[in-house]
């Protein structure tokens, strides 16, 4: 189906990453306040200065007006500080200025003629805004001068030189000593703005005039000290005008502008805790010095959220904001190669879609759903790189096809263990002996395949709900018992895709029995929670308190959520940053391991961590190093074979392939390639197969060597061998991901 | 210097390998290069070189948008 706009945005709504500061709402100018005060924290006053120009037209009068309101919403009170001098650093930046006059750019005239009448605050900001975008201004006065009610302030003549400056790059056409007297005088302009200030005539509008101001009068608006607000607020709305009157003459209407703000304030909430304090910079004279301003714009804390970035390597490296993927995420929806390019592709597969950022986010944003979303949208539109996940996507099949095994227990049983795939893999022991504990103790089922995990993270619904539909008849047919889960992930999928199945942990079941192990030469350990526990404490201290039944001391490291990196299956999507995440994690604690995630004891054993199971603890048993891929789908056969013969009574040969029995030597750097890049044994196996069958592929008679090729839809496979005796030594094995024709 | 595709023959014809040029196709998009092939048959030839360098950086590039 096709994504929506809405379908993206409905993961991000709440997101307020980017919103204004509360100090930019409380300012009546609507000044940036946070990127002017990055700004000239950096000293970069010739750029601050054109920043303020272009939201309040004229600074020094704005800052002559200011009554200082964004003070009062300075987020720097919260920590007990006084709040951040933002008009004496502007004032500071219209000092430091090198100029006042306003670049100037050749813009193509607009033909629509609009006419300011009064040159007070609100008129010439309106005249100045709207010369701006290109339209012919004309500004009628009543009086032989511009400046109306500016004229009164103690700094009225550099005001008006800075005014006069401004309009110096502008063809604004004043007429002085020209009072309107009849509106018909301003026949043939399409536009008419009244600021003719207080005790001006409002030509009866005034009262009429709506929120974006614009009156009765088709054409006619109405700002400024006439409309009874007084000069700081004349100047803000002869400002915020244009918008308003250039949204009404291109559509009819001023529904379009962005003249009003939907809050008095910002509501949103911006955590400082931890944040250090600083006093407010002294002044030592009536300006600040240059150091002072830099120093005092410096103590700005930039008030954004970013509390979901600060909390994840992926987010980190990417840089990219929740709006900012949602954006990205819809219009990859929308691209149609070549023709279009899509925005980010790898950003959308590299994230392990733990969760950890929705539960830092005040807001629960739900950045890993929005990616999920996109992964399933492009696999649907056929749009994705299959590399990514294939061979997950393979391995689910097999594991819920071929190597899967269901077993029914004794007769009223309410428990059915549910290892996942991964448990046998890593060592048959695993499920054999947890199966035969849960079977004495509770009389427990077996149900082993794929919880559908690789395929929610890959994106593929239709995989997932064959997956789903499959583990729902199962249980039904098994009597609709409890899952005793051996992998938080399970846990979390079946809750997600099975609502109405039962779970409970391995874990949870075994510490309410009292079980006893033994963590041989290890005194402290640190419990690595995988990510997708999180949300289930109970689980968490079960496990806590079954490694201190094993004789360890359980150190005070909480994962917080944080994945080990196998989450999302992003190895393949970006390598760098899955090593990136596993070194972190493992470095994150001084102390072994101690897992309950069969994978996050592959991810920290590759790493070199010290690292077991609690299993292994409570089983008494040493699953050993982290397995290959082959060694992997060896693993989950041997469960199924020794299952079914020791209870199911049946001798079950696992369907073979012809090139199963070919013996390959694989040699340690050619193995650590081949597993870095996820190429099997029988990948290599079955392209040797391919070429010797039918003398296929490439000779080299120096070396005495053959080169085969295996094309399937997502990897090509290369792999470069020499004869040997009965069997294959492996030299090299590559892969890649485009495809190639041959014969064109 | 294995990977020479001087050194190397077409298996099934017996055959050097001359550079002819090649398309490929990854993420809906086409790319050609002069590579290696089989004159006989058209096998086309790629070596860890151009999979892990060029190929591998193109394949990349596309990822990365």
């Amino acid at each position: 189906m096709t994504m929506q706009p809405e379908d993206a945005r409905s993961y991000t709504e709440n997101c307020f990453n980017g919103e204004p500061a509360s100090c930019t709402y409380a300012c009546p100018y609507h000044i940036d306040i946070r990127s002017l005060l990055k700004k000239a924290g950096r000293g970069r006053w010739d750029s601050c200065y054109k920043d303020l120009a272009s939201t309040v037209s004229f600074p020094l009068a704005a800052c002559s007006l200011c009554r200082r309101e964004c003070e009062v919403s300075c987020q720097r009170a919260c920590l007990g500080d006084e709040p951040i001098a933002v008009r004496d650093v502007e004032l500071a930046c219209i000092a430091y200025a090198r100029s006042h006059v306003p670049d100037s750019f050749s813009l193509v005239p607009k033909e629509d003629r609009i006419a300011v009448i009064g040159a007070g605050p609100a008129g010439l900001a309106a005249a100045w805004q709207l010369a701006r975008k290109g339209y012919a201004v004309t500004v009628f006065e009543k009086t032989g001068m511009i400046g109306g009610t500016l004229l009164a302030l103690p700094n009225a003549e550099a005001i008006l030189a800075d005014v006069r400056d401004a309009f110096s790059v502008t063809t604004v056409e004043f007429r002085t000593d020209t009072p309107i007297t009849d509106p018909k005088e301003t026949d043939g302009f399409r536009a008419v703005i009244v600021a003719t200030g207080s005790g001006g005539s409002d030509y009866g509008l005034a009262s009429t005039r709506t929120s974006a101001f614009l009156t009765d009068r088709p054409g006619w608006f109405a700002v400024g000290q006439i409309c009874g607000v007084d000069m700081c607020a004349a100047l803000a709305e002869g400002n915020a005008v244009p918008n308003a009157v250039e949204s009404y003459l291109l559509s009819g209407s001023t529904d379009f502008s962005s003249v009003v703000w939907n809050r008095a304030n910002c509501s949103r909430f911006v955590d400082h805790e931890g944040t250090e304090r600083k006093a407010l910079t002294p002044k030592t004279g009536e300006l600040y010095t240059v150091q002072e301003a830099k120093a005092e714009a410096s103590r700005c804390m930039q008030c954004n959220c970013t509390a979901c970035m600060n909390a994840c390597e992926h987010l980190l490296k990417y840089k990219k904001t929740p709006p900012r993927f949602t954006l990205d995420v819809y219009q990859d929806s929308q691209v149609r190669p070549p023709i279009t390019g899509h925005s980010t592709t790898r950003a959308v597969y590299a994230c392990n879609l733990c969760g950890r950022c929705s539960s830092m986010c005040p807001v629960e944003t739900d950045l890993p759903g929005l990616f999920c979303l996109s992964r399933e949208n492009r696999m649907e539109r056929n749009d994705y790189p299959p590399a990514f996940h294939d061979y997950w996507l393979r391995s689910l099949d097999r594991c819920s096809g071929a190597s899967s095994v269901f077993l029914e227990g004794s007769a009223g049983t309410g428990y059915a263990f549910f290892p996942g795939c991964q448990l046998g893999a890593a060592s048959p022991d695993f499920v054999l002996k947890t199966y035969d504990l849960l079977r004495d103790r509770y009389g427990a089922a077996l149900m082993d395949c794929c919880c559908g995990a690789p395929a929610y993270w890959g994106g593929d619904r239709a995989r997932l709900d064959r997956n789903t539909e499959m583990i729902r008849t199962q249980w039904e047919s098994f009597g609709r018992p409890t899952l005793v889960t051996a992998c938080a992930s399970c846990s979390r999928m079946l809750r997600m895709v099975l609502p109405e199945i039962p779970t409970v942990s391995l874990y949870a079941l075994l510490a309410s029995d009292p079980q006893v192990g033994s963590f041989p030469g290890w005194d402290t350990v640190s419990v690595f929670d995988p990510c997708a526990v999180s949300g289930d404490p109970g689980t968490a201290a079960a496990v806590r308190k079954l490694a201190e039944n094993c004789g360890v001391s359980v150190s005070s490291y909480d994962s917080d959520g944080k994945c080990c990196g196998n989450g999302g299956h992003i190895r393949l999507a970006d390598p760098g940053l899955y090593r990136e995440i596993v070194r972190n994690r493992a470095a994150d604690s001084e102390y072994p391991f101690v897992v309950y995630c069969v994978n996050c004891r592959e991810v920290f054993r590759s790493q070199g961590k010290e690292c077991r199971h609690i299993l292994e603890a409570l089983l008494g048993m040493d699953a050993g190093p982290a397995p290959h891929l082959d060694e992997k789908e060896q693993n989950r056969m041997k469960v199924k074979v020794h299952l079914l013969e020791k209870y199911g009574k049946e001798r079950w040969v696992p369907e073979t392939q012809p090139w199963d029995g070919m013996k390959l030597t694989v040699g340690e750097d050619v193995r650590a390639a081949m597993e870095q890049k996820m190429i099997s044994d029988a990948d290599v196996r079955e392209c040797l197969w391919n070429a010797e069958k039918d003398g296929d592929g490439f000779y080299n008679a120096e070396e005495d060597s053959f080169l085969a090729c295996l094309v399937r839809s997502a990897l090509t496979y290369w792999v470069r061998y020499r004869k040997q005796g009965d069997g294959f030594e492996i030299l090299e094995a590559y892969c890649h991901r485009m495809h190639f024709r041959e014969n064109e | 210097m294995q990977t020479d595709e001087k050194k190397w023959i077409c298996r099934r014809c017996g055959v050097p390998l001359v550079k002819k040029k090649t398309l490929f196709n990854y993420m809906e998009r086409n790319f050609s290069e002069d590579l290696p092939c089989c004159p006989k048959c058209g096998k086309v030839f790629i070596s860890p070189e151009l999979c892990n360098g060029r190929m591998a950086e193109v394949e990349q590039m596309l990822e990365d948008k």
